[in-house]
């Protein structure tokens, strides 16, 4: 029975109640959806949680550098004024040495260093000098020096700036004597210095605060032109001036190895210390190798929108696999303490979609599409762009809406550079490089809400390609041996394709993880 | 349970909630889907990501009009979206008459009448749909879908003539391709 309608009531009076249950499987998609919804609303508050210890890491990071700045100075400082020290040590050393000589032969230098000695002692408050010194004397064997130094290492700073000026002063005054009166001058001269001597000797009983006048005393009975450089140095207390002054003493220490006065090298102690210090410079031995683990999420996409596939697909959206990974092992060796030449060989798998595509089954046909080899399930597909299909009337064939799945697979072997910017606790290189790609995977799936199924293969993929690498790598040393490794990197395909790209040019992303060992 | 308090559940992301809110209006917006979709399987589909746009913004619906309103307004939309950005073909546009009658037998399946509607091309599909089952203006529907009022009233007569072509000659295939 048929009869005449409007097709506006027709249709609204038909559909007015027209309710249909869906199938199961959308609610099913649906939960799953929400719940993994759920589960992503907790990742914002771990990521608050990440985004504060990086802050905090990296204040401590920069707070460390800072730091060890300023340690760094701080201990050149220390190792100034121990140095300082040890020229101080050696002088007074060399005077004890020098009188443990004197009761072996008179001469006149050696009076004069004992004159020294006594200006030092008398100077100098501390008996701890004074009984040294004395020991030195009475026993005159070789390790009296090594009490010398231990003592004067005792005290402090501050009692070496109070007597360093006068004392050196005095060496400068003295030693300079030693120059002005070598050994082979004659016995006028030698009186002449016995009575700086008594002289010296007669300020002993003299208090500190008379030290200026005291100087003099001993400046007048010397002549005139050490007598103005005198002055001079007394005068000056800063600590450039010290330093200065202390390496008059030292170059005058030297014209003394000259006259051959001093018999013990001058320098024994100063030479130990610096070995010392080079050693602790050279201690951190290189471990030059490496083996590393390596586990990376890769994001693979196109820096252009073309398609490898065919060019008609040029212009459909392409959605790029996100659960695509690389894993694999490296080794790497360090040429310097800088720089890292590193290898290694990696599983590469990833995956894009090119959506909106038509597909309906027909008679076994040649492929649509230029770059692709169809297989036997996928030959009675007939494969086009959604938008290519412009019959509204066709009746016959029935099409649906899916996408292309490209899978690839790779070999990589990277051959890369790594220059380290930081190497603390935590450490930062620069990374660049390149990869060569062995193809070992190549498939096209056509897929829809209810089909996954291979099709075939492109027939315009490398079997071998390179990529252009570049990166940054976070470690953090674990243990004395291990480190944990983050490193994203960038990677430019390069001569992927052998005949068409379709002006696809892909590249990789990935933020590789893993652990380190060094030996 | 009354229709507030599931609303409010469901603001509180309460799965159970969600899932009888679900079950409720989910048969009458698998019809809508059906009739602006190409296919069944698109239309499942559109289901389930407009029904995910529901849970996401039903915080946005403050009890003001009614909430079959409003669930219908935020499928349709979902499902408008999906076309919009699609490139149609374009045509001339003509004035056809709007009235169209059509012969019809009353046996006819509602499968069948799905079917057609889904078979148009995609702006004629919406524009009938809007026009026919939302009661769109072809003011409304040119403001909806982007294009002029004489698209609009173009694509309906058309989308109506290959319609009732359709039901006349019951020429509509019926079946879904069957790829495994």
């Amino acid at each position: 029975m048929s009869e005449r309608k409007n097709i506006n009531n027709l249709f609204q009076e038909k559909f007015e109640n027209f309710e249909v249950i869906p199938d199961e499987i959308v609610w099913k998609n649906i939960e799953d959806k929400l719940k993994e919804k759920k589960k992503r609303r907790v990742i914002p508050f771990w990521w608050k949680l990440s985004g504060i210890a990086a802050v905090l890491l990296l204040g401590f990071f920069i707070y460390t550098v800072e730091f060890n700045n300023s340690a760094t100075l701080i201990n050149n400082e220390k190792t100034v004024t121990n140095k300082e020290k040890n020229t101080f040590e050696t002088a007074i050393k060399k005077e004890n040495v020098a009188k443990s000589e004197k009761n072996k032969s008179v001469n006149s230098n050696q009076k004069i260093i004992i004159a020294n000695t006594n200006d030092n002692s008398k100077d100098t408050d501390n008996s701890k000098i004074k009984t040294t010194n004395s020991i030195g004397f009475k026993n005159s064997k070789p390790n009296a020096n090594s009490i010398v130094s231990s003592e004067n290492t005792k005290n402090t700073d501050v009692k070496y700036k109070k007597n360093s000026n006068q004392i050196n002063n005095k060496i400068i005054n003295l030693s300079s004597k030693n120059i002005a009166f070598e050994p082979s001058k004659d016995k006028k001269i030698t009186k002449r210095k016995s009575k700086v001597i008594t002289k010296s000797e007669a300020l002993t009983s003299e208090n500190l605060k008379k030290k200026e006048s005291s100087d003099t005393k001993i400046i007048i009975s010397s002549d005139k032109e050490k007598n103005n450089a005198i002055a001079n140095t007394s005068i000056d207390k800063n600590k450039s001036v010290l330093t200065q002054n202390l390496k008059t003493d030292e170059t005058i220490n030297k014209k003394n190895d000259s006259t051959k006065i001093a018999i013990v090298e001058p320098n024994a102690l100063e030479e130990l210390q610096k070995e010392k210090e080079k050693k602790t410079i050279t201690e951190p031995k290189l471990n030059r190798w490496q083996i590393s683990s390596n586990v990376a999420p890769i994001y693979f996409s196109s820096l252009s929108s073309g398609s490898p596939l065919d060019d008609g697909l040029k212009n459909n959206q392409k959605s790029y696999g996100t659960n695509n990974q690389s894993y694999g092992i490296g080794t790497s060796y360090a040429l310097n303490k800088k720089l890292k030449i590193r290898t290694g060989i990696n599983v590469l798998n990833v995956d894009y979609n090119t959506n909106g595509i038509t597909y309906y089954q027909t008679q076994s046909v040649n492929s649509k599409l230029s770059n692709l080899d169809l297989n036997s399930a996928g030959s009675s597909i007939i494969i086009e762009n959604f938008s290519n299909v412009n019959s509204p009337f066709n009746k016959a064939i029935q099409k649906s809406e899916g996408s292309l799945n490209q899978k690839l697979g790779y070999i990589e072997m990277p051959l890369e550079i790594s220059y380290k910017v930081l190497d603390k606790k935590f450490g930062i290189d620069f990374i660049g490089g390149m990869s060569t790609m062995f193809l070992n995977r190549n498939e096209i799936y056509l897929q829809s809400s209810n089909l996954n199924l291979k099709i075939g293969e492109a027939n315009n993929l490398n079997d071998v390609h390179f990529s252009g690498n570049l990166g940054l790598g976070f470690k953090y040393d674990i243990l004395k041996h291990f480190q944990a490794r983050l490193e994203p990197m960038f990677k430019y395909q390069i001569n992927t394709f052998s005949t068409d790209s379709g002006g696809f040019k892909p590249y990789v992303f990935g933020v590789y993880s893993g652990i380190n060992f060094t030996f | 349970m009354s229709l507030e308090q599931l609303i409010n559940d469901c603001k509180k992301n309460d799965i159970k909630a969600q899932e009888q809110l679900y079950k409720q209006f989910a048969p009458k917006m698998f019809s809508v889907c059906l009739k602006y979709s190409r296919n069944y399987v698109e239309a499942q589909d559109h289901l389930q990501d407009a029904f995910l746009l529901i849970f996401d913004k039903i915080n946005q619906f403050e009890f003001k009009g009614s909430f079959d309103g409003w669930i219908k307004k935020v499928v349709v939309n979902h499902v408008l979206q999906q076309y919009r950005n699609k490139t149609f073909l374009s045509l001339i546009d003509e004035d056809v008459a709007e009235e169209v009658e059509v012969e019809i037998d009353e046996t006819i399946s509602m499968e069948y009448l799905t079917k057609i509607i889904q078979e148009l091309p995609d702006r004629y599909r919406l524009v009938f749909n809007l026009n026919v089952f939302e009661n769109y203006s072809h003011q409304e529907i040119a403001d909806s879908l982007g294009i002029t009022v004489g698209t609009s009233k173009s694509n309906l007569a058309r989308a109506k003539m290959i319609l009732k072509d359709k039901i006349e000659n019951n020429t509509g295939s019926s079946k879904m391709p069957y790829i495994k």
